[in-house]
């Protein structure tokens, strides 16, 4: 029995049918000559005739393999074996590994496969043969007698545990030992290890629904929505329970319909608990490990924020921290800041805070090094200058962090400006909408002129083109520098009631990059979903899972029953497969390359060039 | 002369240009070098004159061209027929050119000429040559109205060569060699005459050799001269192809790159068989190949490359 992964470009030995009309019809095409005598010509033709002949139908023999091996090696044909039963050989030593992973707990009858697998393995070892092992994923023990592997199957679980690695390396020690074979029992095809003898448990009705992602929103304080994207591979519609629970307690459940192939959306208003483990469950299904999620809600930690003040005052509103400060408390994020006013914070404790703002400082020597370390890190910096800024200290050091010309000339400038430009490219300054308030009215008496280079941006600039605020990043930090004063001897910025909703935006965006969490899942791990509505991918398909170290882990259900229903198993196993009352497949790949090579060697070999060319 | 003849249906050759054309390809002095000089009987120099020793040979019809003051008025007064008594020639510079014409000699493909247009010409410039050194020759090709090959009689004056020429492309219906061979047989006195046969000899050819033995031992010398066109011998066909045989009709359908090689071989060993008489009876052969000009082909025989 040949099968045919891909049977429509088997129309390609339609072609055949041209090959043949090309060899019969072409040959009449006979250019007449006539010629002074024909006794050369008919003695010749004697002569070689039946050379021709043969040498004709060797030709259209050779191009017709080359079109049917062509076609074979496109439509991906393998040969059909079937197998009833498994019998391994005698008197063969071997060791047997049961695979404990997670989709071992599917079930397609009364008993998972991870029960079936067992009694194959007490069927394999009944058989009798050399030295038989067992491999529990940590040693192997030699099995002497039946109620041994009785009790060593008894304690045998399921775990999450990446075993491929193990086994890997189980079978690149055991290779020492020669003639002896290692069985693998299990439901998943996907894993291809060398070396080693596949038993494979079949699966045949497949009615199953499968839960493709989770994400949960913050809608008011008290209220969450949790979005649940249902999945189905049965091919009925099929009636399904989804229930959360908040650790045993059911909270809530779902009675839907859902269609084959359809992937639906089931939504649950909570109020969660920090801290505290849920669970989403299809119920009634015999699916096992991809019907549950877990996830945890937990409470992002407050972002620390200091700020190094440059120039105290006990007079509240003559110091310029005092404006920042009120920034902060007006915002709705709840931030842990503290304030230096001994301007004692070397840059070394830097990294214990997530943002550092350095306000009016008279700049002392900080390592250059260090602080571009902070920044790499993710650490972030905001300077705002002032008259109290040492502007050579500032000059030496900061020039060789952000590139900006006309540092040796710094000086402020006295000149009424007002501000007019707000660069789009910066969310922050979108959410306050500067453009239509009255924070554009106020003057600014006093700043200092910079020209920045490409690779600054500029979020603020002035009605001549002045940056006022720029951006450098640099790693995964960021720098902000402010080229005004923050209180109110430069300008009357302070005055605007955008003021400081636009501080809090700047400290926001630059704290709120820590909450993107990554969006793939691991099977049963319990998944850390943030309050804040991250955009998830929607069209995230179960096609399979990631084990902890991102490597592919097991294919989902779905794949599994799509190569059900192709009919055999799609596998391109290097070593021996064998299932139960299944059929294999073995690829003809290799082998109708190396025909083909053999059908040119033989054209070649009769006149490639003087036929092949002059006549196609 | 310039009309298209029933035959095959090629337009004729303008047989005294070409001629012209070659002779003066030709350099003067060669005419008395030719290798027809060495195997004269007799005397170095040729007579000026012709055929007039008292002793009578025979009678020969007229032919339209020969010297009206030849004719035996006698004989007429008898017969009401012009005859030309001729006498035996004391001078041994006798030539009889035979031409093959069958329709294989119709044959043309790499060359301008057909075979035969091309012996025709050869023909016809050996034959000013030889008339400039005024021996006599003859022709002797075709059919007669009574069915008999066409014989022009030994001349000997450069006024015949014009008659002659015209004559040779108005020689009427074909005929093949071995009935030359036979009107060369009944002739008499043939000791002395120098035979030259243009023909491409592709054909069974042990019978012919056979006779023309026998004619060289009568005293006769014999030149063989193959006229063949290119294409015959290498065979320059591709795929497959109808070979419709001149002159039987025959059909051959083969893919002529296959038998091109095997081709050469046989038609080597046909030439062969040529080569082998002509070393056993010390008859010169020439291949004449259409593809060359005509005058090389003859300075080449005039080096003495056969």
């Amino acid at each position: 029995m040949i099968y045919f992964k891909n049977p429509l470009f088997l129309y390609g030995l339609l072609s055949l049918i041209i090959l043949i009309i090309f060899h019969l019809i072409k040959k009449k095409k006979i250019k007449i000559v006539n010629f002074s005598s024909n006794i050369f010509i008919a003695i010749s033709h004697k002569k070689i005739s039946k050379r021709l002949k043969i040498k004709q139908f060797l030709l259209f023999l050779v191009r017709a393999l080359f079109l049917i091996f062509i076609v074979f090696l496109i439509s991906n044909t393998s040969l059909v074996k079937k197998e009833k039963g498994v019998t391994l050989d005698r008197d063969q030593s071997r060791v047997i590994i049961l695979d404990n992973n997670y989709q071992m707990l599917y079930k397609d009858g009364d008993k998972t496969d991870f029960e079936i697998g067992k009694n194959m393995i007490k069927e394999f070892l009944s058989q009798g043969g050399g030295d038989q092992y067992f491999f529990d994923g940590k040693r192997k023990h030699q099995i002497k007698s039946s109620s041994q592997i009785e009790t060593l199957l008894k304690k045998y679980k399921i775990s999450n545990i990446d075993k491929d690695s193990a086994i890997k390396n189980f079978i690149k020690k055991s290779s020492e030992f020669k003639n002896i074979e290692i069985v693998y029992v299990t439901n998943n095809r996907s894993l291809i290890i060398e070396n080693m003898r596949y038993v494979i448990i079949p699966h045949k009705n497949i009615e199953n629904q499968f839960i493709n992602s989770i994400s949960i929103k913050q809608i008011t304080h008290k209220r969450y929505q949790l979005n649940i994207k249902v999945g189905s591979i049965s091919k009925k519609n099929k009636k399904i329970t989804i229930s959360l629970f908040n650790g045993d307690k059911k909270l809530s459940n779902v009675l839907t319909s859902i269609k084959p192939n359809e992937l639906k959306d089931i939504i649950f208003y909570f109020k969660p608990k920090e801290d505290s483990r849920y669970k989403v469950q299809i119920e009634d299904d015999n699916l096992v490990y991809d019907n549950v999620k877990y996830f945890t809600i937990k409470k992002r930690k407050p972002s620390k924020i200091v700020i190094v003040n440059g120039d105290p005052h006990t007079i509240p509103y003559l110091d310029e921290t005092f404006y920042l400060m009120n920034a902060f408390q007006s915002t709705p994020y709840r931030y842990n800041w503290s304030i230096d006013n001994k301007n004692s914070l070397s840059v070394d404790k830097w990294n214990n805070y997530d943002l550092v703002i350095l306000n009016n400082n008279p700049f002392f020597q900080p390592e250059t090094d260090d602080v571009k370390k902070f920044l790499k890190n993710g650490g972030d910096i905001i300077i705002t200058l002032g008259s109290n800024t040492n502007l050579t200290l500032f000059n030496r050091f900061w020039r060789s962090i952000v590139e900006l010309r006309n540092f040796k000339d710094l000086l402020p400038i006295r000149n009424y400006k007002n501000l007019t430009h707000f660069s789009e490219n910066f969310t922050f300054l979108k959410n306050i909408d500067l453009n239509r308030s009255e924070f554009m009215e106020y003057p600014i008496y006093k700043y200092f002129n910079l020209k920045t280079k490409q690779n600054i941006d500029v979020a603020i600039s002035l009605n001549d083109g002045t940056p006022l605020l720029i951006r450098k990043r640099l790693g995964d930090g960021e720098l902000y520098l402010w080229l005004t004063s923050v209180d109110r001897d430069w300008n009357d910025l302070p005055l605007s009631t955008h003021y400081a909703p636009l501080w809090s935006e700047i400290v926001n965006s630059l704290l709120k990059k820590e909450q993107i969490t990554r969006d793939s899942y691991f099977i049963n791990d319990p998944k850390i979903l943030s309050t804040f509505d991250t955009k998830g991918r929607d069209n995230l398909k179960p096609n399979w899972y990631h084990n902890k170290k991102g490597d592919i882990f097991a294919y989902n259900i779905n794949y599994i029953y799509s190569t059900f229903n192709q009919g055999g198993v799609d596998s391109d196993f290097k070593t021996k497969v064998i299932l139960k009352n299944d059929k294999i497949l073995i690829p003809l790949k290799n082998w109708f390359i190396i025909f083909l090579i053999f059908v040119l060697l033989i054209e070649s070999l009769i006149g490639f060039r003087k036929y092949f060319f002059k006549r196609l | 002369m310039y009309n298209k003849t029933g035959i095959v249906g090629y337009i004729m050759v303008d047989y005294f240009s070409e001629i012209d054309k070659t002779l003066k390809q030709i350099p003067k002095f060669s005419f008395n070098k030719t290798v027809f000089n060495n195997n004269f009987m007799q005397g170095d120099y040729p007579s000026k004159k012709e055929g007039d020793s008292i002793e009578f040979n025979y009678y020969n019809p007229y032919t339209p061209g020969e010297d009206v003051k030849k004719i035996d008025w006698k004989v007429y007064a008898k017969n009401e027929k012009f005859f030309i008594k001729k006498n035996e020639r004391e001078i041994n510079n006798r030539f009889l050119i035979t031409f093959d014409k069958t329709k294989s000699m119709l044959f043309k493909n790499s060359s301008n000429f057909t075979k035969l247009d091309y012996s025709y010409i050869v023909g016809g410039v050996l034959t000013y040559m030889f008339l400039e050194k005024h021996d006599s020759i003859a022709h002797l090709m075709g059919r007669n109205g009574d069915n008999k090959p066409y014989f022009s009689g030994f001349r000997n004056s450069k006024k015949q060569f014009f008659p002659m020429i015209d004559l040779l492309s108005n020689s009427s219906s074909e005929i093949e060699i071995s009935e030359l061979l036979s009107y060369i047989e009944n002739m008499n006195s043939l000791k002395g005459v120098t035979l030259i046969i243009f023909s491409d000899f592709l054909f069974p050819i042990d019978d012919i050799l056979k006779r023309l033995s026998y004619l060289k031992a009568s005293g006769m010398e014999i030149y063989l001269i193959q006229v063949i066109d290119d294409t015959e011998v290498n065979l320059d066909y591709r795929d497959m192809v109808k070979f419709i045989d001149m002159e039987t009709g025959e059909e051959v359908i083969t893919d002529a790159s296959e038998v091109a090689s095997v081709y050469k071989k046989e038609f080597q060993s046909h030439f062969n068989k040529i080569l082998n008489f002509s070393y056993q009876y010390k008859v010169p052969v020439f291949q004449f190949n259409t593809k060359l000009k005509p005058e090389e082909n003859i300075l080449n025989i005039l080096k003495g490359e056969k």
